[in-house]
């Protein structure tokens, strides 16, 4: 019995051997071809280093390297900007590996790039699937759902990417605050954009989300405060002509005005401008001025919204 | 002078591509525009309604469209719904927030709708030739709704149902709002009638299937009707009565045609691979809904900007 398990053993042992150098040199010659794939990729050559992984990916025995090459090739495929090749690939090395993350996520973030939430918010759940504490996951899914405007789903992403990761959670406060914003809950997202200008003091987006919020809070001097913060940060012709919008909302015409003529200056056709200009002589109840920047605006080739809110106004017979 | 105001042009000249991007050139000043049609006193802008179709279950789409213009601060100064359109537009008028809704969403089972629906109301059907009773879903409703009539609601609110006997139509402008909605949803085939002053009442959806002329009714001058609708690609009915459901489904949405051409602007839910009493899948069709909203509710806010326009002009 004794000399039969050991003799079992020994077969069990070579044919071990033997199936291993039967593969092995094929192995070592993929393994080469995936590290002159590296080494082109690093040179930048992806052209060739899509040559060298798909020549792998083809002819490969060694599948552990796969997910690897499959994430190279992918990455080759977005640095030449050739998206739907990477999506593919990615799709493919899925397949082949349903639990591997890093697959998984690359795949999720392309979605998100090329619009596809939908497809991106059901990758990321796959992962949160295979690992429930994925902080990246959790993270593409608060983003995914903010695209999508289920803005109270993205705030239980957030909270929980928060719960794990709570040294990471000054760096989001600008986005949690914008979901609240976007469903109008000022108090929270005030609260918020307060603690991000405590990290980012002299970023643009987050002193304009400041003053919009405050704006909107019926806090007019705050939001003067924070538009300057932000105009101060980056001369940003949102916070230009929003500063316009609010001047003819308050009555200041003059400045209203001022702002309207500087970017007709450098863009003579600039339909906000002329509209600015329309609001700011209306509302002084100087119509037949006003009506001259409707009609330059409606004379203007395109069917926008400015365009059609003007045509609308022009027969409204202001 | 001068100086100041080469300064301003100097500023511009270094504005980044933004300034040419009239998207976000649409953007800026619709965002601007809406706030102030929001903010200006209901008696001064066109009075907003919202009717919300039928569907079974995919009518919970209407939970997500509800979500979306809430958040945008849309004006609903009036509220109509059919069916599983009835029991969300209610609730929303009660004042519920639509976080509730959700809840309920999440949380309803099929013996709060009936006591019936499993084997002992077959047993019933089989031999005593009853069809189940929806009374479980009014004591539902009454909780949900606290008890209100429609008239005490707080959002002006009609639903309709139809009487079987005759082939009226029913709306319910006033009166218990959880029979109201009962009736509403109480699918003929599936429930006995519900029993109210000489009628035997059915699922409204049979006769008004989007109640656009109910909301305008109400007084609403801008109608935004809600439609998830049917796509039933790859389903195929399993039972007798998925396929009666079905047919009445598929025959209401015909129906629709002339409601939403009244209607100012619809919004139209594709929900597919949800049969009418799937209560497991009220999330997945929410969750559509708020896509579709979000998705269309910059074209939404453009039009009404604009139809109040018109329609200031119009009142002087």
């Amino acid at each position: 019995m004794r000399n039969k398990t050991v003799l079992i053993v020994i077969i069990f042992f070579i044919s071990a051997v033997a199936g291993h150098s039967a593969i092995w040199p094929f192995a070592k010659k993929e393994k080469v071809k995936l590290t002159e794939a590296r080494q082109l990729y690093s040179e930048k050559d992806y052209e060739g280093a899509i040559a060298k992984l798909k020549d792998f990916l083809v002819e490969g025995t060694v599948k552990r390297r796969e997910k690897r090459a499959y994430l190279l090739l992918g990455d080759c495929y977005e640095k030449l900007g050739r998206l739907d090749s990477a999506l593919n690939t990615y799709l493919e090395g899925v397949e082949l590996n349903p639990k591997n993350k890093d697959l998984l996520e690359r795949l999720a973030e392309l979605y998100d790039r090329t619009d596809l939430t939908q497809n991106s918010i059901e990758t990321y759940r796959r992962i949160l699937d295979i690992d429930k504490d994925d902080e990246n996951a959790m993270l593409g899914l608060a983003r995914g759902y903010m695209k999508e405007g289920f803005f109270s789903k993205a705030q239980q992403y957030y909270k929980m990417f928060f719960d794990l990761k709570p040294k990471n959670m000054k760096s989001y406060f600008y986005e949690y605050a914008l979901s609240y914003y976007k469903q109008r809950n000022f108090n929270a997202a005030l609260f918020h954009i307060g603690l991000s200008l405590e990290a980012y003091k002299d970023r643009y987006k987050d002193n304009f989300l400041a003053a919009q919020i405050s704006r909107d809070m019926g806090n007019k001097e705050d939001a003067a405060k924070f538009l300057a913060a932000a105009l101060a940060a980056e001369n940003n012709y949102e916070a230009v002509m929003t500063k316009a919008l609010w001047a003819v909302q308050d009555g200041d015409y003059a400045s209203a005005l001022k702002i309207a003529d500087g970017a007709l200056a450098g863009s003579p056709s600039d339909r906000l401008a002329l509209y600015i200009k329309y609001m700011a002589y209306a509302r002084q109840g100087k119509q037949k001025e006003a009506r001259k920047y409707l009609e330059k605006i409606t004379a203007q080739d395109n069917d926008g919204f400015i365009r059609r809110v003007a045509l609308a106004n022009l027969n409204a017979n202001i | 002078m001068k100086k100041v105001f080469l300064i301003i042009i100097l500023a511009f000249a270094a504005l980044p591509v933004f300034a040419n991007d009239t998207d976000k050139q649409d953007a800026l000043l619709r965002d601007f525009l809406w706030k102030e049609f929001i903010n200006t006193p209901k008696d001064q802008r066109v009075k907003t309604g919202l009717a919300l179709s039928a569907g079974g279950t995919r009518g919970f789409a209407h939970v997500g469209v509800l979500e979306v213009l809430e958040n945008a601060g849309t004006p609903v100064d009036m509220l109509t719904g059919t069916s599983m359109g009835a029991v969300i537009g209610s609730g929303y008028a009660a004042g519920l927030p639509v976080s509730r809704l959700w809840e309920i969403g999440e949380n309803i089972r099929p013996d709060n709708v009936s006591k019936d629906l499993g084997s002992t109301g077959l047993l019933k059907l089989v031999i005593g030739g009853k069809l189940p009773s929806s009374k479980n879903f009014e004591t539902f409703l009454e909780e949900t709704l606290q008890g209100k009539n429609i008239e005490d609601l707080n959002i002006p609110f009609a639903c309709p149902a139809m009487d079987i006997k005759t082939g009226e139509k029913i709306l319910f402008t006033s009166g218990p709002a959880a029979l109201a909605v009962r009736a509403s949803m109480n699918l003929p085939g599936i429930f006995e009638p519900v029993e109210y002053r000489q009628r035997q009442l059915v699922d409204g959806g049979v006769v008004d299937y989007l109640p656009v002329d109910a909301v305008r009714n109400l007084g609403a001058q801008y109608v935004i009707a809600s439609l998830p609708l049917q796509d039933y690609s790859g389903v195929v009915p399993k039972t007798v009565a998925a396929y009666l459901l079905r047919i009445g489904d598929i025959r209401g949405a015909i129906l629709t045609e002339e409601a939403v051409a009244k209607a100012n602007f619809v919004i139209r839910i594709k929900v597919p691979n949800i049969e009418v009493l799937d209560f497991n899948k009220l999330p997945i069709a929410a969750e559509l809904g708020i896509r579709e909203t979000y998705r269309v509710l910059p074209m939404l806010q453009e039009d009404l900007i604009i139809f109040n326009i018109k329609y200031r002009e119009h009142e002087k």
